[in-house]
């Protein structure tokens, strides 16, 4: 585009600037103040996302503070219980978020959910897959909707409660999974995350685990009333244990890398701002010097 | 020589050896140090003093009782579970409530209004509703009840 400005623009004697090209001067200006415009807009808009990014990440991150001491404990409980290497179909619990806009959380957990069921389906074990959030099930019904079995989608709408969590982990416990995997984020810090499948401890392998290994892990503990009666609660209240801390973590995790992407959008439209706005100036002084050749010649004519 | 020394982290009362944690989802709720808890288990009221032996347990919604320097005081919690180990009492329940913030008159209007609701209540899950609500009123006024006779 310049160098057109510029092949119309050499002023050998008395070339007089034809018609199109003062128009299409004329134009180059207007379009590229309408980018700029645009540009500064977008800029604005991503500013103010960061902005409500960072408000809500104090709030998620007190959340999760104040939630992992409570989920954490009957999660260590359980890690005693040794992993059994089993085959058998596995359900896979994809947790995502609703919106997008926040940076690869939402593809690493796709990409992690992937890989976990090719490799399951390679083994040849069935595998279900549920999602909660709006942007894992979009992401993952394309190839692997026909394995889908429940959504959970819109559940940062309200404020995510443990009882929240309790409805998801009873869905997930009704479906009384042989094997179960929960792939979520991690929050590690404000810029990084580790996307993870853990290993969920489902009702089926706690009663078919070798029962030295699983006396060997409770015992130290004496159960009151008796282990059996307070199993099934215990296991409930794991599996909803295990819910609320991932989303918790998700969520935040979510937010972080929301304020991460706009703080780089922003400095992106920034940087095509400036220029857009060289352009800018660039061709209102190429249109000027038109003017002025036009001016001269016309009067060095007389 | 040797001397026997207590070490209390923080204003304990000498005795108060079991270290208490009252969890909720919502946020850390009661860290204290205390001599014996009276938990509303499952399966009926457990006494905790110190060095008790590992233990897990289911706890219903009901009123917890724990003995700091001396005094009782109670707690309304709303089911979970308590584990304790090496003298830290952790109990994690879904929501509890401090008995100084309950209004006596209050909770037994409540309760009059949960027990009502309940004889009326048809479906299943509104009996289960209903009754969950007469537990959680019920165990409100017993601690409320609770504080007003000290």
């Amino acid at each position: 585009m310049f160098s057109r400005l510029a092949s119309g623009l050499r002023p050998s004697g008395l070339r007089p600037i034809g018609l199109n090209e003062q128009t299409r001067n004329a134009a180059t200006l207007k379009t590229l103040s309408i980018r700029m415009r645009a540009i500064k807009n977008m800029q604005k808009i991503t500013k103010a996302m960061k902005m409500v990014a960072t408000a809500k990440f104090k709030k998620d991150m007190r959340t999760m503070e104040n939630g992992l001491p409570f989920a954490q404990p009957v999660l260590n409980l359980f890690q005693r219980l040794p992993v059994e290497e089993k085959a058998g179909p596995i359900t896979y619990v994809a947790v995502t978020s609703d919106k997008g806009l926040c940076g690869g959380v939402n593809a690493q957990v796709a990409k992690q959910v992937r890989l976990g069921l090719g490799a399951e389906e390679a083994k040849g074990n069935t595998a279900k897959i549920m999602v909660v959030g709006g942007k894992g099930v979009s992401t993952l019904k394309r190839l692997y909707g026909d394995r889908f079995s429940t959504t959970f989608e819109e559940c940062s709408k309200v404020p995510f409660t443990f009882a929240a969590a309790s409805l998801i982990a009873e869905r997930i416990a009704l479906s009384k999974p042989a094997r179960c995997k929960v792939v979520s984020n991690q929050f590690k810090s404000m810029v990084s995350y580790d996307t993870i499948a853990r290993h969920t401890f489902t009702v089926d392998e706690a009663t078919t685990m070798d029962r030295g290994e699983w006396t060997k892990a409770m015992d130290v503990y004496s159960f009151e009333p008796s282990i059996y009666e307070v199993w099934q609660d215990l296991h409930e209240f794991y599996y909803g244990c295990v819910i609320y801390g991932s989303f918790i973590q998700s969520t935040t995790t979510e937010t972080a890398q929301r304020m991460n992407a706009m703080e780089n959008a922003s400095k992106n439209a920034g940087e095509m701002y400036g220029k857009v706005e060289l352009q800018f100036n660039r061709a209102r002084q190429a249109k000027i010097t038109t003017e002025l050749c036009e001016i001269i010649s016309g009067a060095s004519a007389v | 020589m040797w001397e026997e020394s207590e070490e209390p982290e923080y204003v304990a009362a000498a005795g108060d050896r079991i270290q208490l944690k009252v969890r909720s989802p919502e946020g850390d709720g009661i860290s204290v140090a205390c001599s014996e808890v009276i938990l509303p288990s499952a399966s009926g009221q457990l006494g905790v003093l110190a060095n008790h032996a590992p233990m897990m347990s289911a706890l219903d919604t009901g009123v917890l009782r724990y003995k700091e320097d001396g005094v009782w005081k109670p707690i309304v919690v709303l089911g979970g579970f308590a584990s304790i180990d090496a003298n830290s009492l952790s109990i994690l329940v879904n929501d509890f409530e401090k008995a100084d913030d309950i209004d006596a008159a209050e909770a037994q209007k409540q309760l009059e209004a949960a027990t009502a609701m309940m004889e009326k209540a048809e479906s299943k899950k509104d009996k289960l509703e209903a009754t969950n609500k007469v537990k959680k009123a019920a165990a409100r006024l017993q601690a409320a009840m609770f504080l007003s006779k000290k």
